[in-house]
């Protein structure tokens, strides 16, 4: 089973996790990793690699950052001449409930692009759609 | 036809788990407020894969509904938002025989049946109803929860 860890600044990695949890229930081969500003490179790259042995039984990890750029994303960086890894930056909420419910059976790089094409589809103006939506087919 | 209790109605525990595991293509609201709400039905139905068939109707119109959504093959999934709601859908003749409880909000002098499902006297009163109507009643906000019925958690 592919496992994830996810990394962020502040706490959003643990409540990001718990939130999905409320809607896709518990989800199992998953683990936070949550950076304080006060803790060293060393200390995070730590705590990560902790975390990937933890997830990982054989598929892989994805390594979830919450922003590209970021030390949590720079970080995870780092793990992939040494690990069995993809990273994936700007974790969202949609990404993580797909997660559970789309990894059975897929390769690591191919569910990584699924929840990169997910993330990016998720993020919407509803109030536009439903404009056109009543310009093309007004209510009866 | 899976038949379920949630005061949320559509949202993303139905979505993404329920319609997934039970590989539903339609979704069935039976619900007399949302059915007279067009704006309301149109933020809800913005959720749902194009791919699955959505029909707001009212109680009193579920039945034809149904029976129409039967005739065309389709998997269903019957949401009504109580569990009155789901005994006047019984008592009319709906054909469902395993009722899922997700989430039923807590109010002031109800009781904790899961983290999500609180129940008042009457919900006690409607699912025994059902259930002596041959009807089973699990409580199950997800499909990976095991279900929990509800006479077990009355003692």
């Amino acid at each position: 089973m592919i496992g994830a860890v996810v990394v962020s600044h502040g706490a959003f990695a643990t409540e990001l996790v718990r939130a999905a949890g409320i809607i896709v229930g518990k989800i199992e081969g998953v683990v936070a990793v949550d950076i304080s500003a006060d803790m060293s490179v060393e200390a995070i790259h730590d705590a990560v690699e902790g975390a990937v042995r933890t997830v990982e039984d054989g598929d892989g990890v994805l390594l979830l950052t919450d922003m590209f750029g970021g030390t949590p994303s720079n970080i995870g960086l780092s793990f992939l001449g040494t690990h069995r890894v993809v990273v994936l930056t700007g974790v969202n909420l949609p990404m993580m409930v797909k997660f559970p419910m789309s990894r059975e059976g897929m390769p690591l790089d191919e569910l990584a692009r699924q929840l990169q094409e997910c993330g990016h589809r998720s993020i919407m103006i509803p109030g536009d759609m439903l404009k056109k939506k009543a310009e093309k087919k007004p209510e009866k | 036809m899976l038949a379920r209790i949630d005061c949320r109605l559509i949202h993303g525990q139905v979505v993404e788990t329920w319609v997934p595991h039970t590989s539903a293509d339609s979704l069935i609201v039976a619900n007399d407020d949302l059915a007279g709400n067009p704006f309301l039905r149109s933020v809800m139905e913005l959720a749902v894969p194009p791919a699955i068939r959505v029909r707001f109707c009212r109680l009193d119109e579920a039945i034809p509904v149904l029976a129409a959504a039967d005739r065309n093959g389709e998997r269903s999934i019957l949401l009504v938002a109580s569990a009155g709601d789901a005994v006047a859908l019984r008592k009319a003749g709906a054909g469902f025989n395993l009722l899922n409880i997700g989430n039923l909000h807590f109010a002031a002098g109800k009781v904790e049946i899961s983290p999500s499902v609180f129940f008042a006297p009457e919900d006690f009163d409607a699912l025994g109803w059902l259930r002596s109507h041959g009807v089973t009643v699990l409580v199950q906000g997800t499909p990976f929860e095991s279900g929990t019925s509800f006479d077990a958690e009355r003692e």
